[in-house]
């Protein structure tokens, strides 16, 4: 056989490709949300949220008009099995098309399920789910989350996905924390642990509580919205937050200040052999609120600056002793402590810092700066 | 015979009758080809006058030669030859004296007319060229709304002028040259002495001369004869209808080629980058060039890329979109028969079809042919769920975006260029969208035109040239230097390196 033709018969091979296994737009199921739980009999159980196709386009889009005539342009498939595998499958039994993971946006891991997360590694070993998905923790099981829905938007995933990203909450909890971050432990160093949204079926339908934080690859404890919203700020460097505080000695004096820059900074020091946990918070602020009390002197300035700093002490500190008693260092500590002292046997592993760090001191330091008013009488 | 010389060519003798065989026999049988013969006043001495009807102007055949040649001498000295006679009698210019009969054919034809005088050797060539000629139009294939309104017409003299009256200073050079064994048509070659370099003149005249064809019947005919047997789709020596656009290539260290009976000069050579410059780029801001070089270049990625991009993502990657559009479109697709692929292909020849039926239509039919094939037939397929309204949106805006453009020749290139893009996107989805896309600019960085670069100044990169005019364009009184892709004698535009050379050497 000449070259040439060779050539020309390799290019024909090539271009078959896809022949037998090619799946039109139209002919895959597109799996946007998926919950795992495990349940009390040691079974699996994977529920899978789709869009509903099938509303004919000239009536619309795919979101607002293209719902089915059941009202709902989501589908959820739950399966149940021993395996993952078998669950999966017995999930898709109904579908004719092919289910593709490709478009996975929302992961919800069941309470149960997430108590062990080793068990759910291979789905990161799947190369057919991305690994940039967002992980959530469902409060209990997972299938009530993928089946709630969403008022006002079709695609209940959708909505989660966007919320994620900061575009359709404020909720301090969604926090967008990728699959491949809290599976592969890629986070920034390997003491340090991770902490993923907690996701509510509740009654205005699917929304955001808190955060699930994690001692390792398992679930150590759930924390509200407030301290989801601390730790994103001890966590950061820079932040905007609301403070409001009882001025002391002044009963019903009441102020709220809304913090414009705030600066944080976190230091692990080492006294007599311990580490001590330290943040330095500097906040500048526009006085929103204060009633009974007339903001006339730098002496009350400085009163008023005192109680708010003291309470977001407070609540730093509550914070990080909660994460302490829970075992889990989303913060960050265990990476400072081993910078400042590389070679301490406390910092030589995660077992040897968990043991520190939950004994530690916690230091807070937080200075308040009115830099403005515009207060509410 | 080896060793043998070619019998000469009889030349033509003093006597009439044997002149006008010889003429006869050399322009051949035609019924346009006049041959009035007449009797000079003066010693009533015959005379024949050969002439081709439609080529000449008989207004000036009878004012400026037949009427006073009918009149007496205003010497009683006989003139010695047929320029003194012509000098002393007739009002029109001579072109020349010769006495070969081949030379007289060849003059004839070109509309001049040939006057033989019984007892003088030779005829005399008489300008009396005269035709039908459109006027000076705006050009209908590079339309501006700034800049000059004058385009070439089918004339070399002409184009010739167009291009001079805006070069008047020194420098420029026009060689005119015949190409074609039948056709015989006038080339004017034009450069600037000091600024295009010598090996390119060289290099084009070397070309013109070696041209072997029976008849050169347009410069884009002659364009091929010039860049070689190539297949390249691309360009490689530009067409253009406008005198402006030609000058600003001469200032530029170009040569141009313009050929008689063609409105379009040759412009060489001519890169990528050329191909997307319009003229009036330099007849705006900077910043509004700069802005519509932004529209242009979006045009072109869209032409190029939207059609193939869809069928990858409709057929292997539909990953790489957000999911809602993911969604969005597979609503879209969703009891549509075609494959996302076939779709496209179909809109694409139906687009073509429509270019086709646009430009050969007559003006108010094609209007009616491209609402009839873009609006209703997609509108009805849509409809129908034959295609896709998403499919119908590409090929509209893919259509649209080979509108920026600024030659319909480009856009013709990548209309058929990008189909290449669109069966690797086919059979291998955005891998195969970007190895063909890999192998295009591989393929166009091995080529050149005349020795530059196709692809420079990006590839090779030169920064200068860039920074100088690419999407950005200084503004003109800061663009003192030249290209230096076309490696121009003279880099400076300002005249300021030549003075002082000048100066330098008048000291010495």
């Amino acid at each position: 056989m000449s070259r040439r033709r060779l050539a020309l018969l390799l290019l024909g091979l090539v271009g078959l490709t896809g022949c037998w296994d090619f799946r039109g737009l139209d002919q895959r199921a597109f799996a946007i949300m998926i919950g795992i739980d495990r349940l009390p009999d040691d079974r699996w159980r994977v529920s899978v949220q789709m869009h509903q196709v099938g509303a004919p386009a000239t009536q619309g889009g795919a979101f607002q008009e293209g719902r089915t005539p059941e009202g709902a342009a989501s589908r959820v498939m739950v399966g149940e099995g021993p395996t993952l595998q078998r669950a999966f499958e017995n999930a898709r039994a109904d579908l004719s098309r092919e289910l593709d993971l490709s478009f996975l946006d929302v992961l919800v891991i069941g309470e149960a399920a997430a108590r062990d997360l080793w068990d759910l590694d291979w789905i990161v070993r799947n190369l057919r789910i991305p690994v940039t998905s967002n992980v959530a923790v469902a409060r209990g099981e997972a299938e009530p989350v993928v089946r709630a829905q969403t008022p006002g938007f079709p695609l209940p995933a959708i909505y989660a996905t966007r919320g994620f990203s900061g575009a359709w909450t404020r909720s301090p909890a969604a926090v967008r924390t990728f699959l491949w971050t809290l599976f592969n432990r890629d986070l920034f160093s390997p003491l340090e642990d991770p902490y993923v949204p907690v996701l509510v079926p509740d009654e205005y339908g699917l929304n955001w509580h808190g955060v699930a934080v994690f001692q390792g690859p398992a679930l150590a404890g759930m924390v509200g919205e407030e301290s989801a919203a601390l730790i994103n700020i001890v966590r950061g460097n820079r932040f905007e937050y609301t403070i409001d505080a009882e001025v002391p000695g002044r009963p019903g004096v009441r102020a709220a200040i809304y913090i414009q820059r705030g600066r944080v900074r976190r230091r692990v020091v080492w006294e007599n052999g311990k580490p001590v946990l330290t943040v330095h918070i500097t906040a500048y602020g526009d006085l929103r609120e204060m009633t009974g009390l007339e903001l006339q002197d730098s002496a009350t300035q400085a009163e008023v600056e005192r109680a708010l700093a003291d309470q977001l002490a407070r609540q730093v500190t509550g914070l990080i002793q909660e994460l302490q008693a829970l075992g889990s260092d989303p913060v960050g500590f265990g990476e400072l402590a081993r910078r400042a002292a590389p070679y301490r046997s406390e910092v030589q592993g995660r077992d040897a810092w968990q043991a520190a760090y939950q004994g530690a001191r916690v230091m807070v330091t937080v200075t308040v700066h009115i830099i403005s008013t515009g207060y509410l009488r | 015979m080896p060793g043998s010389r070619a019998a000469p060519r009889p030349l033509l003798p003093p006597e009439l009758a044997e002149s006008r065989r010889l003429v006869q026999e050399a322009m051949g049988t035609s019924d346009d080809i006049h041959y009035l013969p007449l009797r000079l006043r003066w010693r009533n001495t015959p005379a024949l006058v050969v002439y081709l009807d439609g080529l000449t102007s008989t207004d000036s055949l009878h004012g400026d030669v037949l009427e006073p040649l009918r009149r007496n001498l205003p010497s009683r000295e006989p003139p010695g030859d047929l320029a003194d006679l012509a000098a002393q009698l007739l009002n029109t210019g001579v072109a020349l004296v010769t006495r070969d009969p081949a030379r007289v054919r060849e003059e004839v034809c070109r509309g001049k007319s040939a006057l033989l005088v019984d007892g003088y050797s030779g005829a005399l060539i008489l300008d009396t060229q005269g035709w039908e000629e459109r006027p000076v139009q705006s050009p209908p294939s590079e339309t501006l709304l700034k800049g000059p309104r004058d385009g070439f017409v089918e004339n070399v003299t002409t184009n010739v002028a167009m291009v001079r009256r805006r070069l008047g200073g020194p420098g420029l050079v026009v060689r005119h040259f015949r190409v074609g064994r039948r056709g015989r048509t006038r080339v004017a070659v034009l450069y600037i002495q000091d600024l295009a370099p010598r090996r390119l003149v060289q290099e084009i005249i070397g070309r013109i001369r070696s041209v072997e064809y029976d008849a050169v019947l347009d410069s884009f005919q002659l364009r091929e004869l010039l860049a070689g047997p190539v297949l390249s789709p691309f360009p490689r020596i530009e067409g253009t209808e406008r005198p402006d656009k030609v000058a600003a290539a001469l200032l530029s260290g170009k040569v141009a080629v313009i050929m008689d009976t063609s409105p379009f000069a040759l412009v060489a050579p001519s890169t990528l980058i050329d191909s997307i410059l319009a003229p009036d780029d330099y007849y705006s801001t900077p910043l509004l060039t700069l802005f519509v070089r932004l529209v242009r270049l979006a045009g072109w990625m869209v032409m190029v890329l939207a059609p193939p991009l869809y069928i990858a993502i409709e057929m292997y990657n539909p990953d790489i979109v957000r999911t809602e559009l993911a969604l969005y479109l597979a609503q879209e697709r969703s009891g549509i028969p075609l494959t996302a692929a076939m779709e496209v292909y179909f809109l694409e020849v139906v687009m073509e079809m429509i270019y086709e039926a646009t430009i050969r239509l007559p003006a108010k039919v094609s209007a009616t042919a491209t609402v009839v094939g873009g609006v209703i037939v997609g509108q009805a397929a849509v409809q129908a769920r034959f295609i896709s309204g998403t499919a119908l949106v590409v090929a509209a805006i893919s259509a649209i975006g080979s509108f920026t453009l600024p030659g319909p020749e480009i856009g013709q290139t990548w209309r058929a260029t990008k189909w290449v893009l669109m069966v690797a996107a086919s059979f291998f989805g955005v891998y195969g969208l970007f190895a063909a896309g890999f192998a295009l600019v591989v393929w166009l960085a091995s080529q050149d035109s005349f020795g530059t670069p196709y692809l420079a100044p990006l590839a090779p990169f030169i920064f200068q040239d860039l920074k100088r005019d690419s999407l950005w364009r200084k503004p003109v009184g800061e663009m003192k230097g030249r290209p230096r892709t076309y490696r121009a004698q003279d880099p400076d535009r300002t005249g300021r390196r030549q003075n002082r050379k000048y100066q330098n050497q008048g000291e010495r």
